[in-house]
């Protein structure tokens, strides 16, 4: 008998390890990249010097839940966002209510409250959690922040939604109004007697939100500055409160769209992070509200987006936990490969207790965090990440979504010219779901320096790509040796072929002899390409500036962060399945670079900054790739942004 | 709908008790399991889902688009296939199936035999058809549906053929079924001059839904209990243990119950075994009913859903 179950299981399990992938993770240059701490500053994760006390606020009314019933220390009326949310059915919405005890028309204000234990006035943050199953409450989640961020100082709201979790959708207009009713009790629980009279700092909000609360931040920074309700101006909106940071975790986006536009926000300072195995929401989709964010007011304002690998969807949530498809996720998702939870908060706890304190305290030593991740490398857990920044200062040369023109910039007499390029195209910059895009355009630039024929070592001029500016720009933007060049760059994986040799136009051309012609001599067989251990390697690549009189600089791109190849990730279990899924295996998220002139001027002393001319891009360090760049620019940037970076 | 479905019941249960005993059952075919999951579930499938649910309530029809087909040996001496096919279309759902039995009648003291005997044999090349369509809908939140049958029996060269009619309900209470049934309306055959009746049969029925046990494992449960013409009651369960370690590699175990046949002749197991390979659409189906003594029924079957 044992012998004939023998062969039975063996077949079974290698056919079922035959189908599941292996673990596949891309080299891990972390050792390196974050190898050295830049900045000088007390780590942001570390707790702070209050006591924490804890309390609940809400309706004191909750079916389900204890704490919202006898163990509210502070009553809240409930709103009716009947307007802004429905149940999918009419038997839905009846099953629903039966379990909350309250409809739509009935929300609670209900939150749970880390706070510190002193005078004030502190900060307030509210965190909102996002879609999950209704009844494994969600909003408990985020006591690891609230536990850092008393201590440090701020009040940090936990706040309940899980009513509009569950089976209904579009109502990301609902969270990000919740929200604001929540800022609108705290405004009276600090003008009221009670724990907040005269303690909370209304001028210094900050929002947080996770998956579809991240959108529902946006929405409520939106919603915050609007005189009506878009989608029905019955309704009036009076908020304006001092919402100054906002912090979207793994968001989505698009649920939501005001009068059916994507959610614009201004003047605020923003920062999203997201896991490369996020297995809910598997594109960083929140690029998208980050590409929409301007600043118009001449505020210091800015923006980050942080991708980190191996991080997942749910565990900036200790409810949540590593299964983002729900209890049998482990079925579809390859859960291997991600770190562990505690890495993935701490990381959270870097950047959020830092986001806040330079967003609402005016911490202004954590900024250049929020530039470049390398200046706090050992702060970090170990693995990669990828930062895109801008801030107000930045003046925009080429965004490339302007018009279809290759040669021009996007402001005012900036032109183009690339040299030896094998790819020079524009384009709208993909998401890796299929048919979706991060909402904003690059240039594709392709080169292989080395020259067709049968001598592989023979190779021409590198490849360049320029962008000009006019005198009168130049002037406009006060460009000077204050100013740093800006850019976004992401590699690609494709490699064009050799460049043809040049004809030389010297000799007679033997093919246009008179007589017979002779048959073309047969091509030598292309070789098969293998991946070589180059293909593996970072890709090198340099940037110069040149001055109207033609003093030039230069400086090696990866100083400024790191140009890896394109990082693949595979989020599925079963073979193939991220193939036939995705529309790529690896996101594209150009890293930002941003490089004082100040720098070039130290690399070549008689350049002079304030009449720079050109920016150029200089493919001297690679033989061959392609690379997608966007948001080009110059910037006036702040200097308290620029920590040295790390050599 | 529910009340005039509770209506129908009655009428039936009335005439089934009225009748009880009086005369043998027949086609053969009808009184065997149509496909092989129902199989292994001990035939509690009245609120089951996919392709063979027309062999039990056509009001299932539109849950599933499904087809299967299906080898039943009893014995060596008897072979039943089946093949239904069932899915929505458009507002309706609807489907076909066929069951052919292909057996050896002893014909001793009566021309219809019970499903107990199949394996036992006999002189008379014999078979038993079902050729069903149904149709079925959704009316105010409950699914209804109606199956009509040729059925056909043919002991050693005389055949017989009549006419039937299935109607069913169901819906969902939460997320688990509940399926009513009324199968087998019908006048009935004779084999020489000797009647039988249809084997009208009223079923009700729970199917659950999807039960998780673990990360990766499942459970689902089936309940049935059935009303037989001949007054029997029947009541029947299975469960169903699923294991699927990778998205769309589906392995299932499968145990049922069902009352069966008293007497010192039958030979039935109350007892069915079964499982199951699925590879994202496709499934392998095995069903194993032991017998006291001779004639175990083994089944296969292929469905795609």
């Amino acid at each position: 008998m044992t012998r004939r179950l023998l062969p039975s299981s063996v077949a079974l399990a290698l056919s079922v390890s035959g189908c599941t992938q292996p673990l596949r993770l891309a080299r891990d240059d972390s050792p390196t990249v974050l190898a050295h701490q830049t900045l000088t500053a007390p780590n942001p994760s570390a707790r702070g010097s209050f006591a924490v006390r804890t309390l609940y606020y809400g309706s004191g009314k909750d079916k389900q839940r204890a704490e919202f019933r006898e163990g509210v220390a502070l009553r809240t009326k409930s709103v009716d966002g009947s307007k802004f949310a429905t149940g999918p059915t009419p038997a839905l919405t009846k099953d629903r209510k039966k379990y909350w005890g309250f409809g739509f028309d009935s929300l609670p204000v209900n939150g749970r409250v880390w706070y510190p234990d002193g005078p004030g006035p502190f900060p307030l943050v509210l965190v909102v959690h996002g879609n999950h199953n209704m009844k494994d409450f969600s909003d408990p989640g985020y006591g690891y922040l609230g536990e850092l961020l008393a201590s440090r100082g701020y009040i940090l709201v936990s706040v309940d939604e899980n009513f509009l979790n569950g089976n209904i959708r579009g109502e990301n207009d609902a969270r990000g109004w919740m929200l604001l009713q929540h800022v609108k009790a705290w405004k009276q629980f600090n003008d009221s007697a009670g724990p907040f009279r005269g303690k909370v700092d209304l001028n210094n909000i900050g929002l947080m939100g996770h998956s579809r609360g991240g959108e529902a931040v946006a929405v409520a920074g939106a919603f915050n500055r609007l005189s009506h309700y878009p989608d029905d101006a019955t309704i009036a909106f009076d908020f304006n409160y001092g919402i100054k940071a906002l912090v979207a975790i793994a968001p989505i986006d698009g649920q939501y769209e005001p009068a059916s536009r994507p959610t614009p926000l201004s003047n605020v300072n923003y920062l999203v992070i997201h896991g490369s195995h996020d297995g809910d929401v598997s594109a960083f989709s929140g690029l998208r509200q980050y590409q929409r964010i301007r600043f118009t007011d001449g505020g210091r304002w800015f923006k980050s987006a942080v991708w980190m690998y191996r991080a997942n969807h749910g565990q900036w949530n200790t409810v949540w936990g590593n299964k983002d498809g729900g209890p049998a996720s482990a079925r579809f998702l390859d859960l291997r490969g991600l770190v562990p939870a505690e890495d993935q908060r701490q990381m959270a706890r870097v950047y959020i207790s830092a986001f806040l304190d330079a967003t609402l305290k005016g911490r202004t030593e954590y900024l250049p965090i929020f530039r470049d991740h390398r200046v706090v490398g050992p702060w970090l857990p170990r693995t990669m990440y990828v930062t895109r920044f801008m801030e107000s200062g930045f003046h925009s040369l080429a965004s490339f979504g302007e018009d279809v023109e290759v040669a021009s910039g996007t402001a005012p007499g900036v032109t183009i010219v690339a040299e030896s390029l094998a790819t020079w195209k524009e384009g709208v910059v993909p998401l890796r779901w299929t048919n979706a895009n991060a909402g904003h355009s690059a240039v594709w630039l392709g080169w292989n320096n080395r020259i067709a024929g049968p001598d592989t070592m023979k190779t021409g001029k590198p490849a360049s790509y320029s962008v000009s500016l006019s005198d009168s720009l130049r002037s406009a933007w006060g460009v000077g040796s204050g100013s740093a060049v800006a850019f976004s760059l992401s590699t690609t994986t494709a490699t064009p072929g050799p460049l043809s040799a040049h004809k030389d136009t010297t000799k007679k051309d033997s093919t246009k002899a008179a007589g017979p012609k002779k048959p073309a001599p047969k091509p030598p067989p292309t070789p098969k390409k293998v991946p070589t251990a180059a293909d593996s390697l970072p890709i090198e690549l340099s940037i110069e500036v040149v001055d109207s009189k033609g003093t030039s600089a230069r400086l090696p791109v990866g100083r400024y962060g790191p140009v890896r190849r394109p990082i693949e990730v595979t989020v599925l279990k079963r073979k193939g399945r991220d193939k036939s899924n995705f529309a790529n295996l690896w996101e594209m998220i150009p890293q930002s670079y941003v490089i004082p002139l100040a720098d070039f001027v130290a690399a070549a002393p008689a350049l002079d900054p304030s009449r720079l001319a050109t920016i150029r891009w200089v493919f001297d360090g690679t033989r061959a790739g392609t690379v997608v760049l966007t948001d080009v620019g110059l910037t006036n940037i702040d200097p308290v942004f620029l920590a040295p970076a790390p050599r | 709908m529910a009340g005039s479905a509770r209506g129908l019941a009655i009428l039936v249960l009335a005439a089934t008790t009225a009748q009880a005993q009086s005369a043998p059952l027949a086609p053969l075919a009808l009184r065997l399991s149509g496909g092989t999951r129902a199989s292994g579930l001990g035939q509690a499938f009245v609120a089951g889902r996919g392709a063979e649910v027309i062999f039990f309530n056509p009001a299932q029809l539109g849950i599933l688009r499904s087809s299967m087909i299906s080898l039943q040996r009893f014995g060596s001496a008897a072979t039943q296939g089946t093949f239904a096919t069932v899915g929505p279309f458009g507002r309706l759902a609807i489907g076909a199936g066929v069951q052919y039995l292909d057996y050896q009648s002893p014909a001793t003291t009566s021309h219809f035999i019970r499903p107990a005997d199949l394996a036992a044999g006999g002189p008379f090349n014999s078979m038993s058809l079902v050729a069903t369509v149904a149709a079925g809908r959704v009316i105010k939140g409950i699914r209804v549906g109606a199956a009509g049958k040729y059925v056909q029996e043919n002991v050693g060269g005389v055949r017989d053929g009549g006419l039937a009619l299935d109607l069913g309900v169901a819906r969902e209470v939460g997320r688990t079924t509940v399926g009513l049934s009324v199968q087998n309306i019908g006048g009935g055959i004779g084999i020489l001059g000797e009647p039988a009746r249809l084997p009208t049969r009223v079923s009700a029925g729970i199917f659950s839904p999807s039960i998780l046990l673990t990360q990766y494992f499942d459970l689902v449960v089936a309940l049935s209990v059935s009303r037989e013409r001949d007054g029997r009651i029947v009541p029947a369960g299975g469960a169903e243990l699923f294991y699927q370690p990778v998205e769309g590699w589906i392995f299932v175990g499968r145990v049922g119950g069902r009352r069966v046949e008293t007497g010192l002749t039958s030979k039935e197991s109350p007892v069915t075994l079964g499982g199951s390979f699925g590879l994202d659409r496709l499934w392998l189906d095995y069903a194993f009913q032991p017998s006291r003594g001779d004639g175990a029924s083994h089944r296969i079957g292929i469905r795609i859903q």
